[in-house]
């Protein structure tokens, strides 16, 4: 085996130039793969981030047949004081769940008694809400210097698009008027106590108030809960957990249905999208491996036909120059990936000194690419296996010539 | 029994639908530690000939025998194995592995066989580059050494496998007449010290004289064959 590899590698080196140039093909390939791949794998990283960790959760729980209806704002598909008590009961159960946080949700208008807009509003528990979506509060401007309470009863936070529209200020007194789920209009005054900068998604343009105001105005005796957002210990458990809610709320006697982020934000489709880039990025590596290795290695085997005759005369088993020519593509095909990886991993270090900036819809985004390591390894399996697959074509053909004519062949 | 039997032997070629004979119906034996040349002009079906016995071609007819195997029931992977166990390969081109210094190329058809321990291998190697004459040379590559060298480094690779046989075919077409002379000198001293039996054809009257037998083929026949010495009383 070692005497084949070093023939098989010795052979490689014979036609350098050739060599190297079908070998920085490939490794460009793979640097393409490494590169691209870690920019669209970082980016979907953070916009998840962005809008798992300040709107939406992980996970969000609702009654059946909310999310159908989400536009609407509809009131009247709540969870009950004990059909909630059920929902916590089961979340608290789930070794899995870090936090959650209940909101009431519903549109209201805003006054600053000269104009009136259209607001839509999470009425929430602030020390929960915090600890499930804890990127929250470094979108808030706050005139409360204190952590941990970016928002009191009787205050609200606005939107900065609203706050600019209705020329309103930090400090200012609004009134809030809501029609609740029987139809009776009601309205209180709140005190503005932060901004909130706009996020992507349907959520991006809701202020926030103290659940206990929501409840005055909405005339709740009990909190009626809307929307459980939750948050994971490990956002890979997404999908065990996601499945084992789902299962707890297919019975019958279950009134709550569970929805993850995916299902719930329009940048899960971008996401997608971006998976499929890397996708197709991956085919372009796949082809080009195909064509150069298969390319060089048909090359090799017609220009040593006397070579592979003379093997073969004196003792080789077809068998082994088979081996021998498999051996020869797939080496190159490790050399050329173990130099792309190096390249590509060197081009994202260096990309993560200069950091890439730019603007995804409301969002700035500072790229500082990474890949994870089982990509890096996907990727120099692909190679490697296509090296090997587009070789065998070649190798076969050596290993089939009749000794007799590869000889006479000069 | 002897160690090459060819019996009513036939090769026919087919170019372009056209039948040519290269072989007619030839029978000869040629037994152990014998050191023979077959001789003729070219066309006259001395590679065709030293193509059946090496178990690289199969008869059109006729009976193939080497060392008691019929080479025509040899499939490709069995033909492969029985040449790298019981002949040694001496081409007109040499045919070294350019990739491999002379060590690796003499090296190499032992890679083959599993039970020749390694020491022993090393020393079957030098020993025998030391009795062609190129021990020093063992480092160099093909590309670095003359013709007259790479043919004695052939003949070290023909022998490294203790074969029964080596066929050279047309060694010395390639080379001057000194160096043919000296390399055919080389092949009979080796067959004298390792009792193999050495095969090898040429063109070239002047260099037969070391051969014990010699044939003379002429258009797929064998015209005249004897001993040296009847051979030149024939001249
Ligand atoms: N592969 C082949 N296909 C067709 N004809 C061949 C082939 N090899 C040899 N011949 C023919 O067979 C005859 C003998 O050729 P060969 O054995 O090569 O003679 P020599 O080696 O003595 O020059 C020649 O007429 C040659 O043209
Ligand atoms: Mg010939």
């Amino acid at each position: 085996m070692r005497n084949l590899i070093k023939i098989a590698v010795r052979n490689l080196f014979r036609y350098n130039r050739r060599t190297l140039l079908t070998s920085s093909l490939i490794a460009f390939g793979v640097v393409l793969v490494i590169v691209f791949g870690g920019l669209a794998i970082s980016f979907k990283t953070q916009m998840v981030g962005v809008i798992t960790n300040t709107a939406l959760g992980d996970l969000q729980i609702h009654k059946k047949g909310y999310v159908e209806s989400i536009d609407n704002l509809p009131l009247n598909l709540s969870l009950s004081e004990s059909e909630y008590a059920a929902v916590e009961q089961v979340l608290r159960e789930m070794p899995e769940v870090e936090a959650y946080s209940p909101r009431i949700k519903f549109g209201a208008m805003i006054s600053n008694y000269a104009q009136t807009s259209n607001i839509r509003l999470s009425a929430i528990r602030p020390e929960m809400e915090q600890k499930t979506v804890t990127d929250l509060v470094k979108r808030i401007k706050n005139d409360s210097a204190e952590s941990g309470a970016f928002l009191r009863p009787g205050e609200i936070v606005v939107p900065e698009n609203l706050m600019k529209g209705l020329g309103l200020n930090i400090g200012d007194e609004i009134v809030l008027i809501a029609t609740n789920k029987d139809g009776s209009v009601n309205g209180i005054p709140v005190r503005i106590s932060g901004v909130i900068e706009s996020v992507l998604g349907p959520m991006g343009k809701d202020g926030y108030i103290h659940i206990t105001d929501a409840m005055a105005l909405l005339r709740m005796d009990k909190a009626e809960i809307i929307e459980i957002a939750v948050k994971l210990k490990r956002f890979e458990e997404l999908g065990n957990v996601y499945q084992t809610l789902k299962r707890s709320f297919d019975s019958a006697e279950s009134v709550a249905e569970v929805h993850t982020w995916e299902e719930l934000s329009p940048f899960s489709s971008v996401a997608r999208i971006v998976d499929l880039l890397i996708i197709v990025v991956k085919f372009i590596l796949i082809s080009i491996v195909l064509v150069s290795i298969l390319n060089i290695m048909t090359m090799s085997v017609f220009e040593r036909v006397a070579e592979i005759g003379t093997i073969a005369a004196i003792g080789t088993p077809p068998g082994r120059i088979l081996s021998m020519f498999l051996l020869e593509g797939f080496s190159m095909g490790l050399l050329s990936t173990a130099g792309g990886v190096l390249v590509g991993l060197g081009i994202i270090w260096l990309m993560n000194f200069t950091r890439i900036n730019f603007r995804f819809g409301p969002m700035d985004v500072s790229l500082a690419p990474s890949i994870p390591a089982s990509e890096v390894i996907v990727t120099m399996v692909i190679v490697m296996l296509v090296s090997l697959f587009a070789s065998f074509h070649p190798a076969y053909k050596a290993a089939r010539m009749e000794p007799v004519d590869a000889l006479g062949h000069v | 029994m002897s160690l090459i039997h060819l019996q009513e032997v036939t090769k026919t070629y087919n170019t372009a639908g056209v039948p040519v004979a290269a072989l007619k119906n030839l029978s000869l034996s040629i037994e152990r530690q014998t050191f023979v040349s077959f001789i003729g002009p070219s066309g006259s079906g001395k590679s065709t000939l030293l193509n059946l016995i090496g178990t690289l071609d199969k008869p059109t007819g006729g009976k193939v025998l080497v060392d008691g195997v019929d080479v025509a029931t040899l499939n490709r992977s069995d033909a492969a194995a029985f040449r790298g166990n019981t002949i040694g390969f001496v081409f007109q081109n040499f045919n070294l592995i350019p990739v491999l210094n002379v060590y690796e190329n003499v090296e190499y058809p032992l890679l083959m066989l599993k039970h020749v321990p390694v020491k022993e291998r090393r020393e079957r190697i030098l020993n025998l580059l030391d009795k062609v004459g190129m021990l020093d040379q063992k480092d160099k590559y093909p590309n670095q050494i003359s013709g007259g060298q790479k043919q004695r480094v052939a003949v070290a690779r023909a022998l490294v496998t203790n074969p029964k046989i080596v066929l050279a075919d047309e060694p010395t077409a390639n080379l001057d007449h000194a160096t043919a002379f000296k390399v055919i000198s080389i092949m009979h001293e080796m067959q004298k010290t390792f009792g193999t039996t050495f095969v090898f054809s040429t063109h070239d009257p002047k260099i037969v004289g070391e051969a014990e037998l010699i044939y003379t083929l002429e258009d797929g026949f064998i015209i005249n064959n004897g001993r040296k010495e009847q051979n030149r009383s024939t001249r």
